[in-house]
């Protein structure tokens, strides 16, 4: 059984990752990090259209703009299904391949029988925690090709349950909207960057700051990192839901708290965060400064 | 795909165009418009005569600058304008364009082949000023479907695929 990750992505499992102490962070998940939040919003991930305006408008047209389902909501159950150990490793290990993943390669990868994880992975994708879909996996097709393979990937929706009832994620909307229509854009990330050198200080005082500790507190954080070649880069945009309706407000203040971070840690000699976004991961990659042309 | 998306903004540049202070976006200019001619979905772009860029045209007055052009879909438009190296050219607008009260960008469907007049944009940024977003001219944020699958009852009407979702 692999190891299991220490947190899972806060911004669809919600409070799954309430294991963890509050401490200094710049963005704190909560500050006693006990409580459930009941307050239940489904974001649709990527820019898929809408023919339903979203929230901006929504505040003109509908109150408060956002889709508050009740207690008994699914993504309760979604989130509870993740108290389930073996559950809860197949997930994190779908989720951290960023790609599709079939029933054999999970059931390998956390050391279970083939037809349990795949028992789980159907129950966690049914709960909305995965997405499938069928593909070949082999070049053949046509008779004889055999049935097309089962394949998980992260869903493509935010579940968050809040208890009691929170709503930072209007907040963030709100407040995005309003930096926007005042242009205070330099300011936000001014603000920004200055709370991620405190953060990055805040990292480095014990001991000094190295690329695997600030690997870890981003993972912490949910961005959910990776090496690509010489890049650090980020799986899982931690603002995704604002930066989907805000990109350049919220890929600009996110882009200004990792450059904090790494200044303020006495990484900015070695690496640069630059804006390098591709599509379903978050907007920034940190280079190394020895491979940045 | 029955339509297309166009798209048109203004913006008014904080110093002149051949001031060191807009050098920066002088320079992206180029590279970012040959980015947008490869991305996926791109249609089309107007170029003032003689031009490769739109920089020249002034119908607003001298101190406004214009972009306007067209995309299969909202989703690849979306993917260029946020999702390229262009996302950090927009991260720096304000060093480069002042602040606008007023909405600056416009976007609305198009009837696939039709390429849309600069008389056309115009009218169209005057009416979301006018209405606020509505299906005829919309933003970004508060998108609507193409008038085709707004219209399912001609049943002649094919779907718009939808690349990218």
């Amino acid at each position: 059984m692999s190891e299991m990750p220490r947190t899972l992505n806060p911004a669809r499992s919600a409070n799954a990752s309430c294991d963890r102490p509050a401490n200094n962070r710049w963005w704190r998940r909560s500050a006693a990090n006990s409580w459930v939040d009941f307050n239940v919003t489904r974001e649709q991930r990527p820019n898929a259209a809408r023919s339903i305006p979203s929230p901006t408008g929504a505040l003109k047209r509908t109150p408060l703009g956002l889709r508050i389902d009740s207690v008994t909501g699914s993504d309760l159950d979604a989130i509870g299904l993740l108290q389930d150990a073996a559950r809860r490793s197949l997930y994190a290990y779908v989720v951290a391949q960023g790609r599709e993943v079939s029933r054999n390669e999970a059931a390998e990868a956390v050391g279970l029988q083939r037809t349990l994880a795949a028992f789980h992975l159907d129950r966690l994708a049914t709960a909305g925690l995965l997405d499938v879909s069928y593909r070949r996996l082999s070049e053949r097709t046509g008779p004889g090709a055999g049935r097309p393979a089962k394949l998980y990937r992260r869903a493509a929706t935010d579940h968050t349950v809040s208890l009691p009832p929170r709503d930072y994620l209007l907040v963030g909307k709100i407040l995005a909207e309003a930096i926007e229509r005042s242009g205070a854009e330099e300011t936000l990330y001014g603000t920004a960057r200055e709370q991620g050198a405190a953060a990055g200080r805040a990292l480095a005082r014990s001991s000094g700051l190295t690329l695997d500790d600030l690997r870890r507190d981003l993972a912490e954080r949910g961005y959910e990192p990776y090496q690509d070649g010489s890049r650090l880069r980020l799986r899982n945009c931690p603002f995704h839901a604002v930066a989907q309706e805000f990109p350049v407000v919220a890929c600009g203040m996110n882009l200004a708290l990792l450059e904090g971070m790494l200044s303020g840690g006495g990484l900015d000699g070695a690496y640069v965060a630059r804006l390098d976004p591709r599509p379903g991961e978050c907007c920034v990659a940190l280079h190394s400064k020895n491979n940045v042309n | 795909m029955t339509h297309h998306l166009a798209v048109f903004n203004v913006g008014r540049p904080t110093a002149p165009l051949d001031s060191a202070q807009l050098k920066a976006f002088m320079d992206g200019l180029d590279p970012i418009n040959a980015l947008s001619e490869q991305a996926p979905g791109f249609v089309w772009r107007y170029t003032a005569e003689g031009t490769n860029n739109a920089t020249a045209d002034r119908p607003f007055g001298d101190d406004v600058i214009v972009n306007f052009g067209v995309w299969e879909s909202r989703e690849h438009l979306w993917d260029f304008v946020y999702r390229t190296e262009h996302l950090d050219f927009l991260r720096r607008r304000r060093e480069w364009f002042q602040h606008m009260d007023e909405p600056y960008l416009v976007l609305w469907w198009v009837p696939a082949g039709h390429i849309p007049s600069m008389a056309e944009a115009l009218a169209k940024l005057a009416e979301i000023r006018r209405e606020g977003p509505t299906p005829a001219a919309f933003t970004f944020r508060e998108p609507f479907d193409p008038p085709s699958a707004l219209a399912p009852s001609t049943s002649t009407a094919t779907e718009p695929s939808r690349p990218g979702t």
